[in-house]
């Protein structure tokens, strides 16, 4: 089993704050990776170093055996990498359907010199659109999000806000799926539900998930391995009963 | 030469450094580049000219006749005007702004027609001063010292009185200022007025130089903006610094390259140093944490 | 709202069929109208839709990529000269008029490159600078005739000589069509999506592979192509151009017909370019009106100068900005779509 995703003593300093210190890992291919911490511990940077939004002051990322420190997200994105982000990036301006859409934007060809040929049903451009929208419909069905299809994004409830952009993640078929606190702001039926929709992206998608995480019973339903992060520092890395047993977590983070 | 151009710069740097501080103290506390700053000057200007022609009053009183008709013109495009807007976000407020400006150009064109008229100040704009070695007409030097004076009674207003620290606390964070007890609305509107004011002197001691007419201060306006821009919307003193180095600049350049081009100079510059400091020079760059 | 029975339908020109109907008898007003009116109406219709052409391209800049733009008639200045020039001594007309707009897209590429970093009143500051410094360079380069001027040559397309006003209206009409339904396909494709992302969150756009960069300078590129395009026909319709045509003031007339006709909408582009256009061309006529006009000429003779009454017409222009964006923050269009649901669902 290969690693999908190494971090190999990766360092993001801002001036003089040092937000993530030396912190490595490597997650294999079809895990589902924890990460846990108090807040400020360096978790989403960690996470922005990932996906290119920062780039790594040292130390370097390395996805499928690629470096990819410091390359553009887009590029990331390109590489099969994928996001959520702590407090929502949606498109709020924008409906449920073509939030998703956006997802497909890599896999579509329509481009200028096409453009016409939406005219007309059978037209490249038309034939385009209308099969994304069906591989869409594949991500609606699974997350329920049928009544919210063509709903603006802003008039939605949180935690529907929530499963969109996991959605718009998915639609992406990444091969490593970020979700960052992707139960934050959930209510206790929309956590358990979460629960099996990663289980079952796990198993339909055949992708590799690092998760962020505050809840516990989450963290520990379904991760293979968990790291805990306090201030920067990677602390330990092991399996859930491992880590949850740890002393310097117990007093740093579960109390 | 040099100092000569320099002070030229200074004189004409005083202009821009009122119009820049009057739009960034209204972007500051409220998000709104307030476009119709300049024609709010001009229409104030006008009304110390009637005074002073038409009902032959002391220029004192016309001055202070006409500070207080643009403090009002603030308060009514605040309360009357921008309050109303459903969607208050950037660009509409932009827009509405500039519909203003429209509105008052065509309001002081109907009413004293587009003839260029005479501010007469009781400044003499031929008898000179020395200064280090430089000529400067007495206007000119009245421009930069009223400039000046003005620019210390606003640092003092915001850094030692209440009202500023009331203004700050609203630019900064609206609901929280509400929840401290400071009647936000009030204290926006109030700035709308203070940089109504500060405009108002501006066209006022511009006049003179130029001339008074309904066009008299579209461009000081644009300038005044882009030396905002370039000092830093969100910080005062980048403001005025913003001004005078483009007053200099522009003389600078006016006199050893060409005047004619001397504008787009300084847009040129200004889009330069934005480049390499996208908030201007003294402006800070919030950059947003996901 | 409507029933949707296919994804085609989501994106097509007519989503059924009392659309097509509609459109179809829209095509022959359009068609009949220079016939209807008189020679300088058509002008004037002319001048709308060379406003309509511009508006298209910069509302895709502005309400679909959330861009500012403060000096587009830089843009328009570069279309007209490039195509009166390239027409005068080298190539026919269309070819021309082709040519320049894409001239004008090169700079509007290169306008982009600072909106990479810029933002707010920082972008509008830059692009401000770029409008004012080509009418300069416009004004004082013995190229482009300087302060005089230049005039079009004579205007023939495909051989035939086109001189009187109808003639033109059809060019203009051919051109606005054609490129208002390349533009409803871009905002409704993929491109257009990019761009909306990058309006609504320039970072989740990145992360979920839009090249930012490529395509924020696309849409400035796009919208000088369409500003181009337009100053170029509009060259032909005035007869004459000169730098004073392409003054700031354009640039912020333009803008205002995007904000006021309804932002990111084609629909709102055509609102806001006929509404703005009538306004700023036909205000003066307010003194010609039967009841109004001698109305504001006693007031004018009472309390105001009379020289000064043909200033009405920017006191009307800005009360009008004024109180459609106060009152309906979705421009002319967000009226349109409340008229529309008053009368879907009436009698309630």
């Amino acid at each position: 089993m290969s690693a999908v995703l190494e971090l190999k003593g990766v360092t993001k300093k801002f001036g003089g704050l040092v937000a993530v210190d030396d912190v490595s890992l490597d997650v294999q291919q079809g895990e589902i990776f924890s990460i846990i911490g108090p807040n400020g511990a360096g978790k989403s940077t960690l996470f922005n170093c990932i996906n290119g939004l920062y780039r790594a002051t040292e130390g370097s990322v390395w996805l499928n055996g690629e470096e990819i420190t410091g390359a553009k997200p887009h590029i990331i994105a390109k590489k099969g990498l994928s996001r959520t982000f702590q407090n929502l990036e949606l498109f709020s301006k924008m409906t449920t359907m073509e939030n998703l859409m956006l997802g497909r934007h890599l896999y579509m060809k329509t481009n200028f010199w096409n453009l016409p040929s939406m005219l007309w049903r059978k037209g490249a451009a038309a034939k385009d659109e209308t099969k994304h929208r069906q591989k869409v419909e594949e991500i609606i069905d699974l997350l329920d999000l049928q009544p919210e299809r063509n709903r603006y994004t802003s008039h939605l409830p949180y935690g529907r806000q929530k499963i969109v952009e996991l959605g718009r993640a998915l639609a992406t078929e990444p091969s490593v799926l970020l979700l960052d606190e992707p139960a934050a702001g959930l209510n206790h039926e929309e956590k358990e539900e979460l629960i099996f929709w990663i289980n079952d992206i796990k198993r339909l998608f055949d992708v590799t998930i690092l998760i962020i995480e505050h809840n516990m019973q989450l963290v520990t339903a379904i991760s293979d391995r968990i790291m805990a992060l306090n201030f920067g520092k990677s602390m330990v890395i092991g399996s859930p009963d491992q880590v949850i047993k740890h002393p310097d977590v117990i007093k740093a983070y579960l109390g | 030469m040099l100092g000569q151009l320099i002070l030229s710069g200074i004189v004409a740097g005083s202009i821009y450094a009122l119009v820049a501080l009057a739009m960034s103290l209204t972007y500051k506390s409220s998000e709104v580049a307030n476009f119709a700053q300049g024609e709010m000057a001009m229409f104030s200007t006008y009304i110390a000219f009637v005074m002073l022609a038409s009902y032959q009053l002391p220029f004192w009183l016309a001055f202070i006749g006409s500070l207080v008709f643009a403090f009002f013109l603030g308060l009514f495009l605040h309360f009357g005007i921008i309050r109303r807007a459903k969607e208050p976000n950037v660009l509409n407020l932009l827009i509405i702004t500039l519909g203003f400006q429209i509105f008052l150009y065509g309001l002081a064109g109907w009413k004293w027609g587009s003839e260029q008229r005479v501010l007469k100040l009781p400044i003499s704009q031929t008898e000179t001063v020395e200064i280090a070695g430089t000529t400067i007409s007495q206007l000119n030097l009245a421009t930069v010292i009223v400039a000046l004076i003005l620019m210390l009674l606003l640092f003092v207003l915001l850094k030692f009185t209440k009202l500023g620290l009331a203004i700050k606390a609203t630019q900064q964070n609206e609901t929280a200022a509400k929840i401290n007890g400071i009647p936000t609305n009030r204290i926006v509107a109030i700035t709308f007025g203070i940089s109504s004011v500060i405009g108002a002197v501006a066209g006022i001691m511009l006049a003179p130089i130029t001339t008074l007419d309904p066009n008299m201060m579209i461009e000081p306006m644009l300038k005044g903006f882009a030396a905002a821009v370039l000092g830093g919307f969100n910080s005062l003193v980048g403001v005025v610094a913003g001004a005078f180095l483009l007053g200099i600049l522009e003389n600078l350049f006016g006199f050893y390259v060409s005047t004619e081009f001397k504008s787009i100079v300084a847009f040129l510059i200004i889009v330069i140093v934005l480049y390499f400091k996208p908030s201007g020079l003294f402006g800070t760059h919030y950059v947003r944490k996901v | 709202m409507d029933k949707r029975t296919s994804y085609f339908e989501d994106i097509t020109l007519f989503k059924d069929r009392s659309v097509l109907i509609w459109s179809l008898l829209a095509l022959s007003l359009l068609i009949g109208l220079p016939f209807m009116l008189a020679g300088y109406q058509v002008f004037v219709v002319n001048l709308i839709l060379v406003n309509i052409i511009i508006v298209l391209g910069l509302n895709v800049l502005v309400g679909n990529t959330g861009q500012i733009s403060l000096g587009h008639g830089g843009f328009v200045a570069i279309g007209a000269y490039m195509t009166v020039i390239l027409d005068d001594r080298w190539l026919p007309f269309l070819p021309a008029l082709i040519i320049a707009g894409f001239i004008a897209a090169i700079f509007g590429f290169i306008l982009g490159i600072p909106s990479l970093k810029l933002e707010g009143p920082y972008l509008a500051v830059a692009t401000l600078g770029f409008g004012l410094a080509i009418t300069v360079i416009i004004g004082r380069v013995q190229f482009f005739g300087g302060h005089m001027g230049i005039m079009p040559p004579e205007l023939t397309v495909f051989g035939t000589k086109l001189s009187s006003n109808t003639d033109f209206y059809f060019l203009c009409l051919i051109i606005a069509l054609v490129m208002g339904i390349f533009a409803r396909l871009l905002i409704k494709s993929r491109i257009g999506r990019a761009f909306s992302a990058i309006r609504d969150s320039d970072i989740a756009a990145s992360a979920l592979g839009v090249h930012v960069t490529w395509y924020k300078t696309l849409s400035f590129a796009f919208s000088a192509f369409y500003a181009g395009v337009g100053g170029g026909i509009w060259a032909y319709a005035l007869g004459f151009i000169s730098p004073g045509n392409f003054t700031p003031v354009l640039s912020i007339l333009l803008l205002s017909m995007v904000v006021v006709g309804g932002l990111g909408t084609i629909t709102g582009s055509v609102l806001g370019a006929t509404v703005i256009t009538l306004l700023n061309l036909q205000g003066e006529k307010i003194q010609e009106l039967p009841l109004i006009g001698p109305f504001f000429e006693w007031i004018s003779a009472q309390f105001m100068s009379i020289s000064g009454l043909p200033n009405i017409n920017f006191m009307f222009m800005g009360l009008t900005v004024m109180i459609i964006i106060l009152f309906e923050p979705l421009g002319l269009f967000g009226l349109w779509i409340r008229i529309k649901i008053y009368f879907k669902t009436w009698p309630f």
